[in-house]
């Protein structure tokens, strides 16, 4: 990787010491000027973000992904129109090749040729992608490490690595239109577990809107799988809807919350979804009554604190199962098996009522209000974060609640508070580390630092 | 409610087909009456029995048969009386293979012997409509395809991965076999 | 076509001479899909009926043979439960009509003639009573018991316990009123109770299979 030429580097150090979260924003050097001066990571990313608006694309795309133990190679052909108009289709190996997905930002419609089966699904790219930079930014380190070429065109290289447990991704940022060119995630405990690049790809600004509508032949039996809808209920919502009760993880790792949940629906399995996510990575909880979904025969069966469970390897993605109270929960995600193991031992100890009691003591706060933010999804030590900069602060519950969720941003809320923004972020860090934060855990969990789970 | 009405109605108590009022009035009863209150648990276990009977197993031959149901010939009427012997005269007349040894077996068993790849694993879904009784070997491909579809929602994840996880999930809900495992790469 | 008209064109019996209809790749995946929704509670709810392997299939692939002449008149994606049970029961009739012996004994009789019969213990369990634990051995029995009863309190015990419809349900189905199902699965329940007696006492008792 060639590194950017000297008079750069010295501004580069600079930069890297103050991408701290909320870095003064600076607008993306426009494409015609040659910039002295590399944008943030912070613009990058954003520049990243916005490329999708903006440009048309059309090129192939070489996957490598962890699967089941091996690196599998998937060749794709990816088309993108401006604003959200995707077309993939797979080239190889044999058993993928075919496979049409076409996608228009509502709607999914993946084709099988083998099968003569078109399955509609909903849209598989973001629909508001500003939504988690917030709590991105709050949680990853984002560093730029330079500037690489890749497939002759220059790209800014972004590190993103998350402070807690996560996914570390780098990524390639193609400098004239914002296009990631190349991708590679990295998780703790294995390394590379997957990497995009394209191998060749043209910006032109006229793909034909046809090219992204796709008829399948007579005869195809037609699937509707639209099992997860929207995403945006809390858990006592959710737990009206389903008519059993969801559970609420009492902490996770740091950085992660509550992003929504959804009641997700297969013919007559029922279940409801937890979404949490640290702005980068997603850990995922389905309940759903047990008996009503059957046991995998594949994976590990392991004990979560004496109660067996099960727990599949599938690659880039982890699966741990259990039962409690009449309850099937699968807990899925990009994260060390410890760190699941360690999560579902806490929702599966079921001390929610010592912990409540426990933490509205620890934080003087009243325990209906405890218990209520718990029915919204919080966990223990995000609720106790949040009491202790609401003290610290003079701000409601509320406010600081939306605040820890990352749906408002230091900046707006110094703006709220008539504060600059790092006075608001020092206070909020000194509120934080001086206040006692960890809930009691359970005696076979190691104790940690406050406010989340050890990173293993 | 007396006793008499209360034992009359404590079968549709069992299945909670009584309406609030009549729930209500069997309840108290139930608290008073020992006799009635062992009769709802003979009822309530014997029931359960029937529910715990495993679904009975169609035989191999069972699904090539319904599979394409042979219509009825033109010409022979089944001598032997009654529907099944009119079926089974239909499949004799169709089904004209050169085994020896099966002259006068059932028919099914000749197609089995011809059908022997007929997967019973195959789930597909018509316009969406799950059988229910499937849902309970829908394993944890639901919730990956699930999981991939929200991994969207995090800004900067490759749409073509996303793609072809989803993708093979949605392989694995219809009751497809799914895809190998992919090769060594490195 | 409302259904009425339906049922009742597809009830009678079949013609002589019948083509194959030339069905589209479509309505052949239509048909498959029909065939992948309803075949495993035709077949079991045609078992449980007959009570052997042989008449169940036979009656089930009668079934399926009305639907698949029927395909064109039946609309993509509307359930079928209704239609397709009801079929199974009146072909049930119709084969215990045309049998000369009756397979199973009738037995609709109120509760007080049974009683001579109450106390008779199954040769098998008063034997050998561990038996009552194992389930084969509760499955033939629970069949035996079914056979006991009229195909009419048969039929709605089966829809009713071992398919899990409700009542409303299964009075569509069968096209009876709400109260006659109420009161055939009240009398079915207190004529298998007492040939289950055995093993309801067992299970009462602690054991689980």
């Amino acid at each position: 990787m060639r590194v950017a030429a000297k008079a750069m580097t010295a501004a580069l150090v600079l930069l890297v010491a103050g991408a701290a979260i909320g870095a003064p924003f600076v607008p993306p050097a426009p494409p015609t000027q040659a910039a002295a001066v590399p944008p943030t990571p912070r613009a990058i990313l954003k520049m990243a973000l916005e490329a999708p608006r903006l440009i048309d694309y059309e090129g192939t795309k070489i996957i490598t992904a962890l699967r089941n133990g091996r690196m599998e190679t998937v060749t794709v052909a990816e088309s993108h129109k401006r604003p959200n108009l995707l077309r993939l289709e797979y080239l190889s190996p044999e058993d993928v090749a075919g496979r049409v997905i076409v996608d228009d930002g509502t709607t999914a419609r993946h084709y099988e040729p083998a099968l003569n089966m078109l399955f509609e699904d909903h849209s598989i790219q973001d629909g508001g992608a500003a939504a988690g930079l917030t709590l991105l930014t709050r949680n990853y380190d984002i560093v730029l490490l330079g500037t690489d070429e890749v497939i002759g065109r220059q790209a800014y290289v972004l590190s993103l690595t998350p402070h807690g447990t996560g996914v570390q991704r780098q990524l390639w940022v193609d400098r004239l239109t914002g296009t990631v060119l190349r991708a590679e995630d990295r998780d703790a405990s294995r390394g590379l577990v997957l990497t995009t690049y394209f191998s060749r790809i043209s910006f032109s600004l006229n793909l034909p809107e046809a090219y992204f509508r796709y008829r399948p032949p007579a005869g195809t039996r037609v699937v509707s799988l639209q099992t997860v809808a929207g995403g945006t209920q809390n858990p006592a919502q959710l737990q009206r809807q389903v008519g059993f009760p969801v559970l609420v993880p009492p902490a996770l790792p740091e950085g992660y919350t509550f992003r929504g949940g959804a009641v997700s629906r297969f013919g007559s399995l029922v279940s409801a979804y937890l979404r949490y996510s640290d702005g980068g990575n997603i850990i995922s909880f389905f309940e759903a009554p047990a008996g009503s979904i059957g046991w995998p025969t594949t994976g590990l069966p392991v004990r979560v604190q004496s109660q067996p469970g099960r727990f599949i390897d599938l690659g880039y993605f982890r699966v741990l199962i259990w039962e409690q109270r009449g309850l099937r929960i699968t807990a899925v995600g990009t994260a060390p098996s410890e760190t699941l193991m360690l999560v579902a031992g806490q929702l599966i100890a079921g001390r929610e009522q010592v912990l409540v009691a426990d933490v509205s003591r620890r934080t003087e706060a009243d325990p209906a209000t405890v218990r209520r933010l718990r029915s919204e999804g919080l966990t223990f030590p995000e609720i106790a974060k949040a009491f202790a900069i609401s003290h610290a602060l003079g701000t409601g519950i509320d406010t600081t609640v939306r605040f820890v969720h990352g749906s408002l941003s230091v900046t707006d809320l110094a703006t709220q508070l008539k504060m600059r923004p790092d006075a608001l972020r020092a206070a909020v860090r000194r509120a934080v580390d001086t206040a006692s934060m960890t809930p009691a855990l359970p005696a076979s969990a190691p104790s940690g630092p406050p406010a989340g789970l050890p990173t293993p | 409610m007396n006793h008499h009405r209360a034992g009359r109605l404590l079968s549709a108590y069992v299945d909670s087909e009584l309406t609030a009022a009549e729930t209500r009035a069997v309840q108290e009863h139930l608290l008073d009456c020992a006799a009635c209150r062992d009769a709802y648990e003979n009822l309530r276990v014997a029931r359960d029995l029937l529910a715990g009977l495993p679904p009975a197993e169609p035989p191999a031959a069972f699904w090539a048969a319904i599979r394409r149901p042979m219509m009825r010939p033109a010409t022979a009427e089944g001598a032997s009386g009654g529907w099944a012997g009119r079926m089974r005269a239909a499949w004799d007349s169709v089904v004209r293979l050169p085994w020896p040894g099966i002259a006068g077996r059932r028919p099914g068993l000749v197609l089995a012997g011809v059908l022997v790849a007929l997967a019973l694993a195959v789930l597909p879904l018509v316009k969406g409509t799950v059988d229910r009784l499937h849902a309970t070997e829908i394993g944890v491909d639901l919730y990956v395809h699930d999981h991939a579809m929200q991994m969207g929602t995090a800004p900067l994840v490759d749409r073509a991965y996303v793609g072809l996880v989803a993708g093979d999930a949605e392989l694995v809900l219809a009751g497809e076999t799914p895809r190998p495992v992919g090769d060594i790469v490195r | 076509m409302s259904d009425v008209a339906a049922a009742v064109a597809l009830m009678a019996p079949p013609p002589e001479a019948v083509k194959a209809p030339a069905y589209t790749a479509e309505e052949l995946a239509r048909y498959d899909g029909i065939v992948q929704r309803y075949a495993r509670h035709v077949y079991n709810i045609a078992y449980r009926m007959t009570g052997n392997q042989a008449d169940a299939r036979d009656l089930s692939q009668e079934a399926f043979l009305r639907v698949y002449r029927a395909l064109r008149r039946v609309q993509p994606g509307a359930p079928l439960e209704s239609w397709l049970y009801r079929i199974v029961s009146n072909l049930y009739i119709d084969l215990l009509r045309r049998r000369p012996k009756a397979r199973v004994e009738s037995l609709d009789a109120p509760i007080d003639t049974l009683r001579g019969e109450l106390t008779r213990e199954f040769p098998d369990v008063a034997a050998n009573p561990e038996a009552v634990f194992e389930r084969e051995h509760i499955d033939g029995a629970i069949q035996q018991a079914l056979g006991v009863l009229s195909p009419d309190l048969r039929m709605v015990v089966v829809l009713s316990d071992i398919e899990g419809f409700a009542y409303e349900e299964i009075a569509a189905m069968l096209r009876v009123p709400l109260g006659t199902v109420k009161s055939r699965l009240h009398r079915a329940r207190q004529v298998l109770q007492v040939r289950l007696r055995p093993y309801v006492e067992a299970r009462r008792r602690g054991w689980q299979p």
